[in-house]
């Protein structure tokens, strides 16, 4: 063993070389999978702020403290962690979800070093996606590499469970009332704390929007806690969570909820399509729920444009895709020409 | 002249003249009394030595001239300095009066020091002990007043005192240099010190003492019976290999003045690590007795080595003593921290052993809860006790699994409270012997500010004190009543019930208006500490937990893991290189860094192998506390959460696939105990809970908790109805991409919970149905539902009958749920018609109606039913009907069984 004083100014460059331009997403990503993996599991209020201790405190952090937000949002909702109730994230099992022979997506909260250093063939990192790309002939080595880390195949379409995951429409609803009836939450009965900023559901010319102070009747709401997490709830009707009886809905199931009620409503969350030669570029502003979201994953990249997200999905898969989002969502796809 | 005025005190005094000659006379100082009593004193005078200016009292009461130097402090430094216990007071006197080039005097009244005659020696408290070893004595010295030191391997090896010839015992036997005794006995050239090695001869009173020293006497003539000896063989000390010291023990000569046994004996009492060495008369031959032992050294019977020189408020980190120590403190730190302790065996009856059982009140930050209860490891808790309830003062209840706080310590969220927090076993609180009182914790001061200091796991550990370190983090724990009276501007959380959590990391010069803010909250602050981190390129990979519950860091090993690890230094304030140095404990031996002057500095561990390591930063000023960072470098880093289910239900095991629905279990779950089913998989993951039967009730979500295990209790509350009512259907847990796991419910009911249920029916209602005989909308709902789910049906009404009845009749299709290949079905078994009256003998013009019913909803029978009696009629039967009397077959089992052989289903 050997005590060397790093000077201040490799200091710098020696996290660096570790994990990579903190500028972008991938560096950031993987410190929020080692911190997670090297904890189990931790408040993600916990988590974040560490790292941004880590990271510094200087103006150009702040930036990158908003983006680190941003990205653990995103390695939720891709299943890099497993999410529970409270803000808790928890170390989530190696998934390779098979795309096509020889290529795999991996899912887990491993870091990438240790993920890379345990996988036959390459590790490709797209922002938050990585893809395990291996000659189709290594299959068993493959296999075996995966069992030793305790993970699994699975196909596109069990990873994204559409087949047992409801759709957004009046019997998901009949479904939230059914569990409003059975096992109502004392009205106010989240605001122990506090009182909470209630936001309603309302519709717009321009899509789902949460308002305050909404006169439009609205039985679905939301409010962010003390600790920066939101938390939704189902209302009977006409009140707030603060002075109805109401359930509360997980992240997915509001995201579910929200769609429902705007297909009952009569007020489709519409979607914005640009193709090119190769490609069909959707844009939509909401958050799909996640079965929606893991099926468009798995067959489309995503980037983000503004408030938007963008899916690039190939041509081919253009008319599948458009069909089980309308059919399960009630998605109204617009196209638009190329600029 | 004014000041000397002021306090009485004149210039001169002539009667002091001679004094102060005898004074500049005197190498020492000496007392008033000394100098007063015989010119002054006997006479009558009341004089004062300090009515003179002339004279100066020393720190230690005695006086001297003004003029003068008081020459101790420069004595002790350098005695110190030279590593020597004593000088020749007029040479150093001398020396020291010629540095500063005035007249010095010496102080005896210094208990620093002992003056014995013209010679001034280090006092006992100032000397350590080890010896003073001179390389080169003068001949004079030599085994005078000096006696050679040797090792006990150098000695033991030596040839015998006649084959040396001319030469000189030091010049035969590699000398470690020349040691100072002071013996009565008379010293001779074949003596030497040598050091004791190990505990053998130890018994408390021989001086025979390890790392002791002692006088020996090579090759003695005479008898060595029952003489320590140094000897030398072919034999084997546990301590010290082919030579040791022992007590020479030898059987009787025989007649050739041969001994047969010869005992080397270990004085101390243990003889199972000190065995003596039993040797054979063949053995004699191959043993040498090298020495014999003339005594033992005391210290205070060889010259010492002065201790390292330590000034106040400082820490010494140069010198190899000190260095030697702080390597012997922190390694039995370092011990002391990852020691684990030793697993006990569980037991249904013994009582465990509650002194290692850990319970405290720690705190988190505001995201994870704040304040928490800690407990665990619990090792040896009664494997009967299944779940740990902590109660608050205020009645408010929190649960944790005990085969979790068995393992490891766990944490559960609790509101603050002023009241204590007990702890018990669910199912057990009225046990006394069941006593989990030693977990119990006081609450927290409602009256004052409780602050935890964070940790590098980000734990924060209950602090006594009321002062705050600069550089270090902490949580702030303020009771609403101190909260209002403070107006003071840090942010905090509000945590309920008006307490208020504020989380600060004090920077090492804290602004003026957070110091205000502290002391408003009854803090000071304390000395600054500096604090220990990993840089954000050493990202631990895992957190681990001692068996205490202490967090610490681990990082893999081998080639994808670091050999390094970078650590950050923050707030150490060294104002010179070297004033702070850090040290690391580990597998290697202890290693040390000095630290540039700043306050931040990063230091890389390389090399590392597998192993914990323990990292202490000391400053050279006593003032910054220490700071301690220990972590682990390991090969075996916890693998990912397996991506599967594990189900086990009444002991028997099963494990669920990805895209695959597996069966956990077939039986009636109303008879499942919750300890009879445990679930697992990764942790948090979300389990979609359904009641499936025709279609999917959904229930609720449950998550999996930080151990990956499922809420039973949750689970068993969710289906309690479903399970004690249905009498068919799947409990469904949905695990997303991991599969379902599916525990298929079946009830056959028993003729006597029918007959039980049946009879409490009768008891209540049949009042009700006689008097309401025919109003078949009331009856239906308040009793022919009831029993015919008694019965094993589903009672749904028809809106429409096939055509007008030919009397006061109502019909309902009797319906049964059923498992086949292809899920649960239902299908309609029945009909349920509904007479006012009811005879064996029908009308034929009704029964040709029955028949129309059956037809109508496809099949063969129907139960035919006032409420009190009830008969089966078969499609195009036209025999006689075997009516039942429900109060007759209640009182019967045999009509019972026969009634419920024609009219139910599923018994």
């Amino acid at each position: 063993m050997k005590l060397t004083v790093v000077p201040q100014e490799q200091v710098a460059a020696r996290s660096a070389a570790r994990w990579g331009d903190f500028g972008q997403d991938e560096p950031l990503s993987d410190l929020i999978r080692a911190e997670v993996t090297a904890r189990g599991s931790c408040p993600r209020w916990t988590a974040l702020r560490r790292l941004e201790q880590a990271l510094g405190d200087d103006d150009a952090d702040q930036r990158r403290r908003a983006r680190l937000q941003e990205i653990c949002d995103g390695l939720e909702y891709e299943g890099d962690f497993t999410a529970s109730s409270g803000g808790v994230l928890n170390v989530s099992p190696v998934r390779a979800i098979e795309l096509q022979p020889g290529v795999h997506r991996m899912v887990c909260s491993l870091p990438s070093r240790r993920l890379r250093a345990s996988l036959p063939g390459e590790l490709h990192i797209d922002g938050l996606r990585r893809l395990h790309r291996f000659d189709p002939n290594t299959e068993p080595e493959v296999a075996a590499a995966l069992q030793a880390l305790g993970g699994v195949v699975v196909s596109p379409q069990a990873w994204a469970g559409l087949d047992l995951t409801p759709v957004a429409d009046r019997a998901w609803l009949d479904n939230l009332d059914q569990r409003l009836e059975w096992r109502p939450e004392a009205a106010g009965s989240l605001e122990r704390d506090g009182a909470l900023d209630w936001q309603a559901l309302t519709f717009t010319a321009d899509g789902p929007r949460w308002r305050r102070n909404s006169d439009e009747p609205t039985r679905l709401w939301r409010a962010r806690t003390s600790y920066g997490r939101w938390i939704w709830a189902w209302v009977t009707a006409d009140g707030t969570p603060s002075t109805k009886a109401f359930v509360t809905l997980f992240a997915d199931d509001a995201n579910r909820t929200l769609f429902a009620v705007a297909r009952e409503a009569g007020q489709l969350v519409s979607a914005l399509v640009v193709r090119d030669d190769a490609f069909a570029h959707l844009r939509l502003r909401e958050w799909l729920p996640r079965a929606e979201y893991r099926y468009l994953s798995s067959l489309a990249s995503k980037s983000r444009i503004g408030n938007q997200q963008q899916w690039s999905l190939p041509l081919s898969r253009v008319d599948d895709v458009f069909d089980t989002l309308s059919r399960r969502l009630g998605l109204d796809i617009k196209e638009e020409a190329p600029a | 002249m004014a000041r000397s005025h002021r306090l009485g005190r004149s210039a001169h005094r002539p009667s002091f003249d001679t004094l102060l000659d005898r004074l500049g006379r005197s190498l020492t100082s000496l007392s008033e009394s000394e100098l007063l009593k015989a010119t002054h004193w006997s006479l009558g005078q009341d004089a004062r030595l300090r009515e003179d200016l002339r004279f100066r009292q020393t720190p230690w009461g005695r006086w001297m001239r003004a003029e003068d130097l008081l020459g101790n402090d420069a004595l002790h430094r350098e005695l110190h300095a030279q590593r020597r216990g004593s000088a020749n007071l007029n040479e150093s006197l001398d020396l020291v009066g010629g540095l500063f080039g005035r007249r010095c005097v010496f102080c005896p009244g210094d208990p620093r020091f002992v003056l014995q005659g013209d010679e001034v020696r280090l006092a006992a408290s100032e000397l350590s002990r080890q010896p003073v070893i001179e390389d080169e004595v003068g001949e004079l010295e030599k085994y005078t007043t000096h006696l050679p030191i040797h090792s006990l391997k150098a000695a033991a090896a030596s040839e015998p005192a006649g084959e040396w010839g001319p030469d000189a015992q030091e010049q035969m036997i590699e000398t470690l240099g020349w040691i100072r005794v002071s013996s009565r006995r008379r010293l001779n050239s074949r003596m030497f010190v040598a050091q004791i090695e190990g505990h053998s001869m130890d018994d408390g009173r021989s001086g025979l003492v390890d790392g002791g020293y002692a006088i020996f006497e090579l090759w003695p003539s005479g008898t060595k019976q029952l003489l320590s000896v140094l000897v030398r063989g072919s034999f084997r000390d546990p301590e010290t290999g082919s030579y040791t010291v022992k007590k020479y023990v030898a059987d009787q000569r025989d007649a050739e003045g041969q001994h047969h046994q010869i005992n080397l004996v270990s004085l101390n009492p243990d003889k199972e690590r000190y065995p003596d060495i039993e040797l054979q008369v063949e053995d004699e031959e191959a043993l040498t007795i090298v020495a014999k032992v003339i005594q033992p050294l005391s210290p205070d019977e060889y010259a010492r080595r002065p201790k390292p020189l330590r000034r106040k408020g400082r820490r010494d980190l140069n010198n190899e003593d000190a260095l030697e120590r702080v390597h012997e403190r922190l390694s039995e730190r370092a011990s002391r921290f990852f020691k684990a302790e030793p697993a006990a065996t569980e037991s249904e009856d013994e009582r465990p052993d509650t002194t290692t059982w850990n319970s405290q009140v720690v705190c988190l930050d505001a995201g994870s809860g704040a304040l928490h209860l800690e407990i665990g490891p619990l090792t040896g808790l009664w494997k009967f006790v299944k779940v740990l309830v902590a109660r608050a003062a205020t009645g408010e209840t929190r649960q944790t699994l005990a085969s979790n706080a068995r393992l490891r310590p766990v944490r559960v969220a609790v509101l603050p409270s002023d009241g204590a927090w007990t702890w018990g076993a669910d199912g057990f609180e009225d046990d006394p012997d069941v006593d989990l009182s030693p977990l119990d914790v006081p609450g927290v001061a409602p009256d004052r500010v409780s602050a935890f200091r964070v940790g590098a796991d980000g734990v924060g550990k209950l602090l006594t004190g009321d002062h705050l370190s600069p550089g270090q983090a902490y949580r702030l724990l303020v009771p609403p009543d101190v909260w209002e009276g403070a107006n003071c501007s840090i942010p905090t959380t509000v945590l309920g019930d008006g307490w208020h959590l504020a989380e600060l990391a004090l920077p090492a010069e804290p602004r003026a208006q957070l110091v205000d803010d502290l002391e408003k909250l009854g803090f000071g602050l304390g000395d600054l500490t500096p604090s220990l981190s990993f840089a954000l390129a050493s990202w631990p990979d895992e957190w681990r937990a001692t068996a205490r519950g202490e967090g610490f860091a681990c990082f893999s090993a081998g080639e994808d893991g670091a050999d390094s690890v970078l650590i950050a230094i923050a707030g150490y304030e060294a104002e010179v290189d070297d004033e702070a140095q850090l040290f690391v404990h580990g597998p290697g031996g202890p290693r040390r860094v000095s630290l540039p002057a700043g306050s931040t500095a990063t230091v890389e561990l390389s090399g590392l192998s597998t192993g914990q390591y323990f990292c202490t930063l000391l400053h050279q000023r006593t003032r910054v506390q220490p700071a301690h960072l220990p972590f682990e470098v390991a090969a075996d880093l916890a693998a990912p959460p397996q991506a599967s289910l594990n189900a086990s239900v009444a002991g028997e095991s099963t494990t669920g696939a990805p895209n695959t629905v597996t069966r956990a279990c077939r039986g009636d779950l109303a008879l499942l105990a919750q300890d009879e089913v445990a679930v697992e998989g990764p942790p948090g993951w979300a389990a979609r809970v359904l009641w499936r039967e025709v279609t999917d009730d959904y229930l609720a979500t449950l998550e999996l908790d930080a151990a990956g295990q499922l809420d039973v209790p949750r689970l068993f509350s969710l289906t309690r109805e479903r399970r004690e009512r249905r009498l068919l259907g799947d409990l469904v847990l949905d695990c997303g991409e991991l599969g379902s796991l599916v525990l298929e419910h079946e009830r056959h009911a028993t003729v006597q919970g029918v007959g039980s249920v049946l009879g409490e029916l009768a008891r209540t209602k049949s009042d009700f149905v006689r008097r309401r005989a025919g109003a078949f909308t009331q009856l239906l709902p308040m009793w022919f539902e009831p029993v015919g789910q008694c019965l094993g049906y589903e009672v749904e009404t028809v809106a429409e009958l096939p055509e007008e009845p030919p009397v006061h009749a109502a019909a309902a299709r009797l319906l049964v749920t059923e498992r086949r290949a292809d899920g649960i079905g239902r299908r309609c078994k029945r009909v349920l018609v509904m007479l006012e009256e009811l005879q064996s003998e029908l009308d034929e013009g009704l029964l040709d109606w029955l028949d129309g019913v059956c037809l109508r909803f496809g099949v063969d029978n129907a139960l035919i039913s006032t409420g009190l009696s009830w008969a089966e009629h078969r499609r195009r039967s036209r025999l006689p009907l075997k009516v039942w009397e429900l109060d007759e077959v209640l009182a019967q089992d045999e009509l019972l069984i026969a009634f419920l052989r024609d009219v139910a289903e599923g018994v």
